[in-house]
């Protein structure tokens, strides 16, 4: 935001959602009835095995498309690449990674770009199309309705150990299970439902994305640390201090504005904080509807779901953990 | 002596793997010094997690941190 407040702002009436707006995509309506929902998300390695890799960070990027309740239609990939280190057949398995996932979500890949560079990221432009009258923002949550969340979190302490060599075989296939995951599903059980607001989970935790939940709607959120879904091993990487300095900077960030109760461990705090990568949705949706939308998810085969809090008038705090 | 361990320019997680080579090497008193906050908040919740008590103290340009058990 220090950036973008330094920029020139764009002013058309078509834009629903743009830069300023602290939204996962940019929303722009071409006429009353569609609306084009575009996104670009970029990603470092965060697996071993190439495919998975791709997976990955197609399923991050289409994300952004899915937390507005849109649909992608077309993507462009982006790769970069050391060719002196890494031989062409890996990175025909990271492009079939992202193919697979992008196959999955119902879109085309239409082209994309690769360029050399000391390190390897891959990731996705994405365009969607959604009706304007049914794009879902974060900033629509209201008070009365259950929080939902779609994943468990996790995913930055167990990548950490990962890499200090710390984690077991398979608390990493459950971490790289929930990462290839698509949000598809859970953004097609949205529309079904009806919902107030989303967003999805990534780099600022699940705190920090919902703060930005409830400043956007001027409201303050409840959350039960209890019922949050974690990924089974995470608490004890905590423990081990094996987060990701990125989770560090993003509990510091919130924690001014974030009423702990007391007995909320220090690890709990900060696994609430946990900088995720392809993390799920975190969805308000008013309490009448939120058992339909529990069902769906369930038939939907999304596993892990919870009702983690609730949104109450704006308090003195924006975020309370019970 | 405390064993003293410098991790300046290190990211996480190699400050807290190094700290977790000397404590199950089995010192019971080691010194960190780092200039990351990040290493900061994770040594000290290894140092603590695992039975020391940790002070932390800085100087203009480095934080150290003393873990004893």
């Amino acid at each position: 935001m220090q950036v973008l407040r330094q920029l020139p702002k764009f002013y058309d009436p078509k834009i629903i959602v743009g830069g300023v707006d602290m939204d996962d995509a940019g929303v722009y309506a071409i006429n009353d009835d569609t609306a084009i929902v575009q996104s670009v998300d970029i990603l470092t390695p965060i697996a071993d095995d190439p495919t998975i890799f791709g997976q990955i960070a197609a399923a991050n990027a289409l994300s952004d498309i899915y937390a507005m309740a849109a649909k992608p239609i077309t993507a462009l990939t982006i790769l970069s690449y050391p060719p002196k280190k890494i031989g062409v057949d890996t990175v025909v398995e990271i492009l079939k990674g992202v193919s697979e996932k992008v196959k999955e979500a119902g879109a085309c890949i239409l082209g994309g770009h690769t360029l050399r560079n000391q390190e390897i990221k891959c990731g996705l432009a994405v365009c969607g199309i959604a009706k304007p009258s049914e794009i879902i923002t974060n900033g629509n949550a209201r008070p009365g309705d259950k929080i939902v969340l779609t994943k468990p979190l996790g995913t930055g302490v167990i990548s950490t150990a990962l890499k200090a060599g710390c984690a077991g075989s398979s608390v990493v296939n459950e971490m790289n299970r929930v990462m290839c995951q698509l949000n598809r599903y859970a953004a097609e059980a949205m529309l079904e439902t009806g919902v107030s607001s989303a967003t999805d989970v990534t780099g600022f935790g699940l705190l920090g994305h919902a703060m930005e939940m409830a400043e956007c709607s001027g409201v303050s959120l409840y959350i039960n640390a209890e019922q949050v879904p974690i990924i089974k091993g995470a608490l004890e990487f905590a423990r081990q201090g094996l987060f990701p300095a990125g989770s560090i900077k993003n509990f510091e960030f919130v924690r001014d504005r974030v009423d702990f109760a007391q007995g909320i461990s220090e690890e709990v705090q900060l696994l609430l904080c946990d900088a995720q990568t392809s993390g799920g949705l975190l969805i308000s949706v008013s309490e009448n509807r939120v058992s339909t939308l529990l069902e769906i998810l369930k038939k939907r085969g999304i596993r892990s779901v919870s009702v983690i809090g609730e949104v109450r008038d704006a308090g003195a705090r924006r975020i309370y953990v019970r | 002596m405390a064993k003293e361990i410098d991790v300046r320019g290190l990211s996480c997680p190699l400050p807290v793997m190094l700290v977790k080579k000397a404590i199950d090497a089995g010192e019971v008193e080691i010194k960190v010094i780092t200039n990351d906050s990040a290493a900061v908040s994770n040594v000290q919740r290894l140092g603590k997690n695992r039975g020391f008590r940790v002070e932390v103290d800085k100087d203009d340009d480095n934080i150290i941190l003393l873990l004893k058990r």
